[in-house]
Parts: C-alpha cells; sequence; structure tokens
C-alpha cells in the first residue's frame, strides 16, 4: 500500500485538508477540485444564495444533482387511490433535478430533503463564491449518485398511499453535478435556508 | 460500523513522517500533523488488511480435543488419535462492505375462514442496510472454509508478508467484487421479499463502502487415528473450531443400521399381514403400499446415517460424511443506520 501526495490540479501546490472531505479546496489558489478514483480533478459545482439572513451559523450543503429522464411505462398499486386523489400527491415523473444529499449529515435530515427538493423543485437564486461560511463535508462519491437518485424514486412509489405491485421505467441520466444549499445549524437538526415551500 | 468494521492501519506520512491512520475504505487519507491530503493506493486495487492471532497452540489443541469429545465421532478419539502438526496460517479473504437497496413487490398468500380460501395481501417493501460479503481468496485444497465473520475484538494489523505463512491469493479482484455485489443485491432482494410468496417486481443496487483483502489467522491441526489422517481448523481469534474432518463412531453406525433394518422390515411386514387378513381388498393393498414405500424410506434414512456415517465432516468440508456444524453464509447483514419499509 502506498500513499500519494495530492496535488492542485490548477497550481500545482500540495493539498491541504483538516478534513476527508471529496472537494478538496486548494489552500494556495483556492480552486476547489473533486476526490475521485485516487485523484484529484477539475469540477463545477453551484451555490444557492441563502434566502434571508439569520443568526445562526451558516454551512453549505453539497448535494449531487442528477438530471434525468424518468419515463413510467407500466406501474400498477393496489389500493389506496382515494387517498392519493384527496392528497393530491405529486408525481415523479418526466424530467426533473434529483437531489442526492452528498454531505455525512443525519441520515433523516437527508432523506427528507431529498424527497421534498425533487418532488418540489426549489427555484435557485445563485452565488459566486461561500464567503467565508463553512461547507459540510462531502462523503459521497459521483459515481453513486445516479443509483441513489434511482432508489430515491422506488422510494417515492413505495411510501405513497397503496401497495405499489408492478413497474416497468426508464430511467436515463443527462447529467450529474455538484450544488451547494446554504443550510442552518440549530441545536442538532440542520434547516436548509432556501425558500422553499 | 463496528470497531472490527472500522479497520485502522498506521501508515507514516510521507511529507512529516507523522503517523497516519487509514480507515477501511477509505481512499482518502489526511495527515493529521502536517495536514497532507493523500490516495491510497494498492497493487491489487484492494488494500490489505491483518488480523493479529490470540490464539496459541495450546489454546488451539485443546479447543480440537473439546472438538473430538463432541458429536457422534470415535469414542476413544480423545484417548487415541495423535497430533501430527499444528501450526498458524493466514487465509486471504476478499471483503466487500456495502450498502444493499432494494425494493421488491409481490403478494403475499394467505388462507383465511372456515373454507380456508386463499387470500392474495399484496406487499412492498425497501430495503436499506448495510451488508458484508466475504470470501475465500485462494485455493485450500479441502479445509472447509468458505467465508469469515470478523469478530468485534479482532485486531486489524498492517499487513506484512515477510512475517506471515499464508496461501496465494487465486481468485480474481474483479471476480470477487463482482460476485460480492450481487450476492449482496440478491440478499437485499431476499430479506424485502421475505414475506412474499410470489414477486412481481424488485430492483436492487449496492454502493460500495470498502473493498478489502483479509488475511484471517487460523491454526491447522492435523491428526491420525488407526492409521489415517484428520485435519481440524482452529479460528486464530475466537478459539472455535470451524471446519475438520473425524472418524465417525462405529457403535452408533450399527445402532443406526440395526435399526433402520428393524423397523422397515417390521413396516413391510405389518402391510403384507394386513394384505392376507384383509384378502386383498383396495384397502388391505394400500397400506400395504404405503407400507412398503415408508419401509424403504427409513432403511434408506438409517442406510445413510451408517454408509456415510464413516466421517464426521465439520464446517464447508467436500466429500462424503456426516455433516456437522454450519457453513458461514456469505453475506452477513450489519444491523447499523437500517431503514427498512415493508407494508
Amino acid at each position: 500500500m502506498l500513499l500519494k501526495e495530492l496535488k492542485c490540479p490548477g497550481c500545482g501546490a500540495p493539498l491541504k485538508s483538516k478534513e476527508r472531505d471529496m472537494m478538496l479546496a486548494c489552500s494556495h489558489c483556492g480552486r476547489i477540485s473533486l476526490f475521485a478514483d485516487g485523484t484529484v480533478g477539475d469540477v463545477s459545482y453551484s451555490i444557492a444564495a441563502p434566502a434571508e439572513n439569520r443568526s445562526e451559523e451558516l454551512i453549505y450543503v453539497p448535494f449531487w444533482i442528477v438530471n434525468a429522464d424518468l419515463n413510467v411505462k407500466k406501474e400498477s398499486i393496489s389500493g389506496g387511490r382515494i387517498s392519493r386523489f384527496i392528497t393530491d400527491r405529486k408525481q415523479m415523473r418526466g424530467t426533473r433535478d434529483f437531489y442526492v444529499c452528498a454531505a455525512a449529515l443525519p441520515e433523516d435530515s437527508c432523506r427528507k430533503w431529498n424527497m421534498d427538493l425533487t418532488l418540489d423543485q426549489p427555484e435557485l437564486t445563485f452565488v459566486s463564491g461561500f464567503k467565508g461560511a463553512k461547507r459540510a463535508v462531502m462523503t459521497m462519491e459521483k459515481g453513486i449518485a445516479g443509483e441513489n437518485a434511482e432508489f430515491l424514486f422506488l422510494r417515492y412509489e413505495t411510501e405513497i398511499p397503496g401497495t405499489l405491485q408492478t413497474l416497468e421505467y426508464d430511467f436515463n441520466i443527462n447529467s450529474t453535478k455538484v450544488l451547494y444549499l446554504p443550510a442552518y445549524k440549530i441545536n442538532d437538526t440542520y434547516i436548509l435556508g432556501i425558500s422553499h415551500e | 460500523m463496528t470497531e472490527a468494521q472500522k479497520i485502522l492501519v498506521s501508515m507514516t506520512c510521507p511529507s512529516c513522517g507523522g503517523q497516519v491512520q487509514c480507515e477501511e475504505g477509505e481512499d482518502l487519507v489526511l495527515c493529521k500533523f502536517c495536514e497532507s491530503v493523500f490516495a491510497l493506493t494498492t497493487d491489487e486495487g484492494a488494500n490489505k488488511v491483518m488480523y493479529k492471532m490470540t490464539v496459541d497452540k495450546d489454546k488451539a489443541l485443546a479447543k480440537v480435543r473439546d472438538w473430538w469429545k463432541t458429536g457422534p465421532k470415535a469414542q476413544d478419539l480423545v484417548q487415541t488419535a495423535q497430533v501430527t502438526e499444528a501450526y498458524p496460517m493466514y487465509l486471504p479473504f476478499w471483503r466487500l462492505i456495502a450498502r444493499g437497496k432494494a425494493c421488491v413487490c409481490g403478494i403475499e398468500e394467505e388462507r383465511r375462514g372456515k373454507d380456508n380460501q386463499k387470500v392474495e395481501i399484496p406487499r412492498e417493501a425497501l430495503i436499506n442496510r448495510e451488508y458484508i460479503y466475504s470470501e475465500i481468496a485462494c485455493e485450500t485444497g479441502d479445509l472447509g472454509i468458505q467465508s469469515i465473520v470478523i469478530p468485534e475484538r479482532a485486531q486489524a494489523i498492517s499487513y506484512d508478508d515477510q512475517e506471515i505463512v499464508t496461501f496465494g491469493v487465486t481468485s480474481s479482484r474483479d471476480n470477487a467484487y463482482e460476485a460480492g455485489g450481487r450476492a449482496i443485491r440478491q440478499t437485499a432482494v431476499e430479506d424485502g421479499g421475505a414475506r412474499m410468496d410470489k414477486i412481481y417486481f424488485s430492483k436492487s443496487f449496492f454502493f460500495p463502502k470498502a473493498f478489502t483483502l483479509v488475511y484471517y489467522p487460523f491454526w491447522i491441526v492435523r491428526y491420525s487415528y488407526e492409521g489415517r489422517t484428520y485435519f481440524a481448523t482452529v479460528d486464530g481469534i475466537t478459539a472455535r473450531v470451524v471446519s475438520g474432518r473425524a472418524p465417525g463412531n462405529a457403535g452408533s453406525q450399527s445402532t443406526a443400521a440395526g435399526i433402520g433394518g428393524a423397523l422397515s422390515g417390521g413396516l413391510a411386514g405389518f402391510g403384507i399381514g394386513l394384505a392376507i387378513v384383509t384378502e386383498g381388498t383396495d384397502v388391505g393393498i394400500g397400506v400395504l403400499v404405503v407400507g412398503i414405500v415408508a419401509a424403504v424410506a427409513l432403511l434408506g434414512y438409517f442406510y445413510n446415517r451408517f454408509r456415510y456415517g464413516d466421517e464426521i465432516l465439520e464446517g464447508a468440508v467436500n466429500g462424503k460424511g456426516l455433516k456437522s456444524g454450519r457453513t458461514q453464509k456469505k453475506v452477513q447483514p450489519i444491523y447499523n443506520e437500517t431503514y427498512d419499509y415493508f407494508k
């Protein structure tokens, strides 16, 4: 086993980090690169602006945004029809961004965010930098984001009222990108700082 | 993850010389002294880790002697058997830790009411668990070891091939990885469909966390009994006998043959007798046929006990003999951060 020192792909300076983050910022030139398959490479990412100013500490949470075409060809659900009609549940169909939280935050928060944001796509404004705010450590590799997005769809189909019986669908990924969403840490829970619902 | 799964191995930081801790499955490594960032690379495409042997030779031999006393083994085994050799051996295993996710839909069949009517209950399940897959990575001849479970107290140490006796890795990394992923996905589907009688839809994924070549310690004990050689392998950390061969108990075999013969003879005789008494009516013939079939089955069962009872096979040892113990399953769930859903 060997340890290979990682260097910034921009300026060539050795990378330094206190945390095991897949998104490594160069302390020399400030460029952020993505660690994948034993090396670091260029990555494009966007940062959503906080919707309001709050007194709590702001932290940016990384998500994999998987843009995919979801085409459900056949589906049968046993029961739950009336309840689905009354609650007017949204359908997860067509082309959309699937939100897959890539940070090592409490799973319950991540699961809820992923579902809520994917169903109700937020309207975001963007900023160019983190302005000194913290970034949550990214732990999820890009390679598994797509399948996590697909599983999110399956989770949705089983969690809606009724019992899923058969399902036939195509799930085609168009792109996978990094998006940082602002969040505030209040006690031990995280609250997203974007205007959503 | 338990401590055993969170393997920690120390390496030296190439930048500052400080101690760097590497965790299983983490190929991004940080030095906490100089904050340098490293990628952990390996020749085989998998990190190697070794577990420290904590069972000494005396304890291993004592465990084998205890094992001789259990089950239908030759009665004078403890007095007569001679240990010919006992040596430590590290066996390599491919180990994959991954989150298995599956969506499984189908029906459960239930019989209800007075007329026992079959009712189909629709079921759906989501599985989201962590699993460990392990598979032996070498040709062991027939040691009867296919898989391992690393005990909590196991202590991981850096792999050093100078120090240990081991079998060479013969199976390919890619094949093992693929087989592990397949097995984990399959297990996730099985876990989801555990209550279902028919599965209409299933889709599964595996998200790898760590893929490691694990060297696990064993004691291999060879012994002779009445001119034939046998063996036993002892887990080098838990001291459990995990596999082996032992001579069977001749007494219990002849008893089996005797009882089997007597019982089946009696049954057949009863059937024939009844057929004569009832003068060949349908009922009599029916009982005769049932009696003979039962007699043949019984005879077959006891014959098998007799014929294959000459050797006791512990663990996953192949061959003819009386199977004893259990074969370690290749996939184990980790009940930690489990997000299953059943309906």
